[in-house]
């Protein structure tokens, strides 16, 4: 009965079949099927209880009409061979033709009864089956009566009563017959049958008792009792059960009792019943002859009566039976019809409901849900973050309707509107927040920024020792604080306000960025080649030696040095950092490895807490990622840590450029007048002299647009300088009279940039945010 | 964030990259060695430039010792400021390789008299 096989149903392809579907699928199929199970089975118990009922009324009445007929005219028979073997008995002998003739006739009736019988015994029910077992028992003894009659060996009682008792197991028969048919009217009618045929019976006991007497001439006492009762007994028994004859039989009936032959013999009885014991046969005014005459007359007529009222209720009951089956079949096969439509038509609902419109629609429900939370949120998180602006309203989840399926799209579709929406404001925020941080350290560098300059300017001539450790300790704090200022500046994604134009010497640089710490004086330079490093990675470099040195400083005893050695390798430089620390332990160094590889957002910082050295690390990672460097630490051979960094070639200018070296050696006066002496850098002087006095004073002098020009203009005979390249990094609206081509060089953070452009070249275009102006003003 | 371009400074208009302080370690001439802007060093032959620096300043002080030089000579042609040319400087006195030069002073009256003349004329 079940309408579909679960594991029949095709599957979208590459889609795992999940729980709760095959749950949906099995509790719906199960909540459709256990109805129509139940269906079927009242069905199946209502066409049995039916049809059972229509074929036992058809058996019994069947088995009425082929048993109790034949043994009604067989009885009928015999009833006739019980008066005349009891009138012969009286009379002590006489003629026996018409007994023989009556026995012949009797034995054949009784031969077709019992022809009968055999044939519909096999099928008869147990309750009609033992009776007319016992029926056919007595009759069997009928000729063994007959032979002892014959050779007057049984007495007048001993035959009457084998012949009642013959009579009663017939009406015990018929009584039984009646009473099992499931039928009320077939079985009412049957009992009216059977009291017609006990009273029958009666009347026939009457009729032989009376025939008997008035043979043998006399009526003892006791058998005028016996008159009494049987007479009373047979007209008590018709009148009581003639409103139940069937209306032919009935009229029958009424014909009989109003015939002459009727209120003669009731006459005659009467007259018998008034007469009392009597041993003169003429004292009852009843002849024999005429008392046979009347009884055979009424008694053949209420056998007839009884066959007739059989006959009817049996027909009728086998068509009720008939009926009954036909109406049992017929309205079986039209509910089986009914309900086999009916289950047509809700296997297809079913089926075009689940199949084909709620499981289809579940499973593209969650395809899409899926796509929307693993691709299109984080996709569109990803832009919101990078700072485009991104439509809310999505056309995602839709088409699914307004039914519940449609409501959990609905809500997918709220819920991805409002993560997107809380990703933008939140997006919003930390741009604020970030713009407000660097328009604010914008103003410390704005501050800081020409005080190293004048600084040296007051250096320059002071020769009074204490105001030029004075002058010391403030240019040292000075320079610390920048070298802060710039961190943050870098790390927020702007550009920090120092940059270069050419290469600079790896030696100086290192050295700078030492000095940018508060351990300068521990930094011990080891062999450094001597190589330039391109101006646009100059500032960075400074920045990430400047925490490396920190940190190495930080992490070994205050006296102790820290080394510095760079080594040239195939594709570029590696710089070594090693301090005589307690080294780190292998899980501190394995997270700084870590953090280097994959160095960690902003938001990891929360985690991080505000420990300085973890805060160094984030910034030498930051620094390094974005230039491609590779930062590694180790232990180094004095037992403390050591930090190597890998500087790819592309960054580095060696001196077999000729023609860079030319660019930029006169920058670096110290550097290039170094002698060749080891292990300090080394740098062979013939190839500097004569370079070095000039040209600091030129390099020194020229604001921002000098060198460019200078370049372009004076020195058109160099090759094309670096210097154009550091500036890709400045914000798009940084210098706003610089040339916009600037502005489509790749930065770092896109969305800040924008906001730098509407704050700095159209602050009316900068309508979103409204307020950042006066934040920063 | 008032003038943007007064934000950007360009190669040394920040100042020199390796600052005056890191070049001497923080330390500020010794005024019991009374290396004035106008005493002469020289390198003494031996030791001129080899081994005996520690920093490439101290070796370019050495470089241009090969003759007679005043402190203030080297300020300007290293551009570096006096003290810490000073401090370099008597590093290096204390090593030995470079020494005081006998400051050989110029004696022209006609000089001393046209100075004065023109000091009457102020």
């Amino acid at each position: 009965m079940s309408t579909t096989d679960p594991d029949n149903v095709t599957k979208p392809p590459g889609e795992p079949q999940s729980t709760s579907e095959r749950s949906i699928r099995s509790s719906l199929t199960l909540a459709v099927t256990i109805p129509w199970i139940v269906v079927l089975v009242l069905w199946l118990v209502w066409c049995a209880s039916f049809i059972t009922d229509g074929v036992y009324t058809r058996l019994i009445a069947s088995g009425v009409r082929q048993v109790s007929l034949p043994a009604v005219t067989a009885l009928d028979a015999v009833q006739t061979e019980r008066q005349l073997s009891q009138e012969l008995l009286a009379a002590g002998g006489g003629d026996q033709t018409a007994l023989q003739q009556q026995q012949a006739r009797t034995d054949a009736a009784v031969g077709d009864m019992n022809r009968t019988i055999e044939s519909a015994l096999s099928s008869a029910p147990a309750a009609i089956a033992v009776p007319v077992e016992q029926l056919t028992t007595e009759l069997g003894k009928l000729p063994q009566i007959r032979s002892r009659l014959a050779a007057g060996q049984v007495s007048s009682p001993e035959l009457t009563d084998y012949y009642n008792n013959v009579f009663t197991i017939a009406t015990e028969l018929f009584d039984v017959q009646s009473r099992i048919v499931p039928d009320t009217d077939a079985s009412q009618g049957g009992i009216a049958a059977t009291a017609l045929f006990r009273s029958t019976d009666l009347m026939s006991r009457e009729s032989a008792l009376i025939s008997t007497a008035l043979t043998t001439g006399r009526l003892p006492a006791d058998q005028h009792l016996q008159l009494i009762q049987l007479n009373g007994s047979y007209h008590t028994e018709l009148e009581k059960n003639v409103s139940y004859l069937k209306p032919a039989v009935r009229a029958r009936y009424e014909r009989l009792v109003s015939s002459p032959e009727w209120a003669q013999l009731v006459v005659a009885e009467n007259k018998l019943l008034q007469q009392g014991e009597w041993s003169d046969p003429a004292e009852t005014g009843v002849s024999l002859e005429e008392w046979r005459r009347l009884t055979d007359a009424v008694g053949g007529e209420l056998t007839a009566l009884t066959r007739d009222q059989a006959d009817q209720v049996s027909t009728e009951a086998v068509d009720n039976g008939d009926n009954a089956i036909t109406t049992a079949v017929a309205g079986a096969i039209a509910a089986g019809l009914f309900a086999l439509g009916f289950f047509f038509w809700t296997r297809r609902r079913y089926r075009s409901v689940i199949d084909g419109s709620l499981l289809p629609r579940l499973q593209r429900l969650s395809a899409e849900a899926r796509e929307l939370a693993e691709k299109t949120l984080p996709s569109m998180m990803r832009r919101v973050r990078s700072g485009d602006r991104v439509e809310v309203e999505s056309n995602a989840l839709q088409g699914y309707g307004s039914d519940e399926i449609g409501q959990v799209a609905d809500a997918f579709r709220a819920f991805q509107q409002e993560a997107l929406q809380a990703a933008i404001n939140e997006a919003d925020t930390q741009q604020g927040a970030l713009t407000f941080y660097i328009g604010q350290t914008r103003r410390v560098q704005s501050a800081l920024g020409p005080l190293p300059q004048r600084l040296d300017a007051l250096l320059q001539n002071e020769e009074d020792p204490d105001r030029l450790g004075a002058l010391f300790a403030l240019d040292e704090s000075v320079t610390q604080a920048r070298h802060v200022v710039e961190n943050q500046l870098v790390l927020c994604g702007a550009a920090p306000g120092r940059r270069w134009s050419r290469p600079r010497d790896l030696t100086e640089i290192l050295r700078a960025s030492a000095a940018e710490t508060k351990h300068h004086d521990r930094l011990r330079l080891g062999h450094v080649p001597s190589v330039g490093v391109t101006p646009q990675v100059i500032g960075d470099m400074l920045r990430m030696f400047a925490e490396l040195f920190a940190n190495a400083a930080s992490f070994s005893p205050p006296g102790t040095d820290v080394h510095v050695e760079a080594v040239s390798v195939g594709s570029g430089l590696v710089v070594q950092i090693s301090d005589r620390g307690v080294g780190m332990t292998p899980d501190a160094r394995n997270g700084a490895n870590e953090t280097m590889k994959n160095p960690p957002g902003f938001a990891s910082l929360v985690r991080l807490g505000d420990r300085g050295e973890q805060l160094g690390l984030f910034t030498v990672a930051q620094l390094a990622e974005r230039n491609e460097w590779v930062v590694e630490f180790g232990t180094s051979i004095y037992q403390g840590v050591r930090a190597e960094i890998f500087i790819p070639q592309v960054h580095l200018v060696t001196e077999d450029d000729e023609e860079r070296r030319d660019s930029w050696s006169g920058d670096v006066p110290v550097a290039s007048a170094s002698a060749p002496a080891q292990p300090l850098p080394t740098r062979v002087p013939s190839a500097a002299s004569g370079t070095v006095v000039a040209e600091p004073v030129v390099q020194e002098e020229p604001k921002p647009e000098a060198p460019r020009a200078s370049t372009e203009g004076e020195h058109m005979d160099r090759p094309p300088l670096p210097q154009r390249v550091p500036y890709a990094d400045l914000p798009a609206g940084f210098g706003e009279d610089e040339p916009t081509d600037r502005q489509s060089k790749p930065e770092f953070a896109p969305g800040l940039m924008t906001f730098f452009n509407a704050d700095r070249k159209s602050r009316d275009d900068a309508g979103d945010k409204p307020n950042s102006d006066d934040d920063m003003q | 964030m008032t003038a943007p371009d007064n934000d950007a400074w360009y190669d040394d208009d920040a100042g020199r990259m390796v600052r005056s302080y890191a070049l001497t370690g923080g330390r500020t001439p010794d005024a019991a060695l009374s290396l004035d802007r106008a005493t002469q060093v020289v390198a003494t032959l031996a030791d001129a430039g080899h081994g005996a620096a520690e920093t490439p300043e101290h070796e370019a002080i050495l470089q241009r010792c090969g003759a007679p030089q005043s402190i203030a000579e080297l300020s300007a042609s290293l551009s570096l400021p006096l003290g810490v040319i000073r401090v370099l400087c008597s590093d290096l006195l204390e090593h030995g390789s470079l020494a005081r030069s006998r400051m050989v002073q110029p004696r022209d009256r006609d000089i001393l008299e046209a100075v004065l003349a023109g000091l009457n004329r102020l």
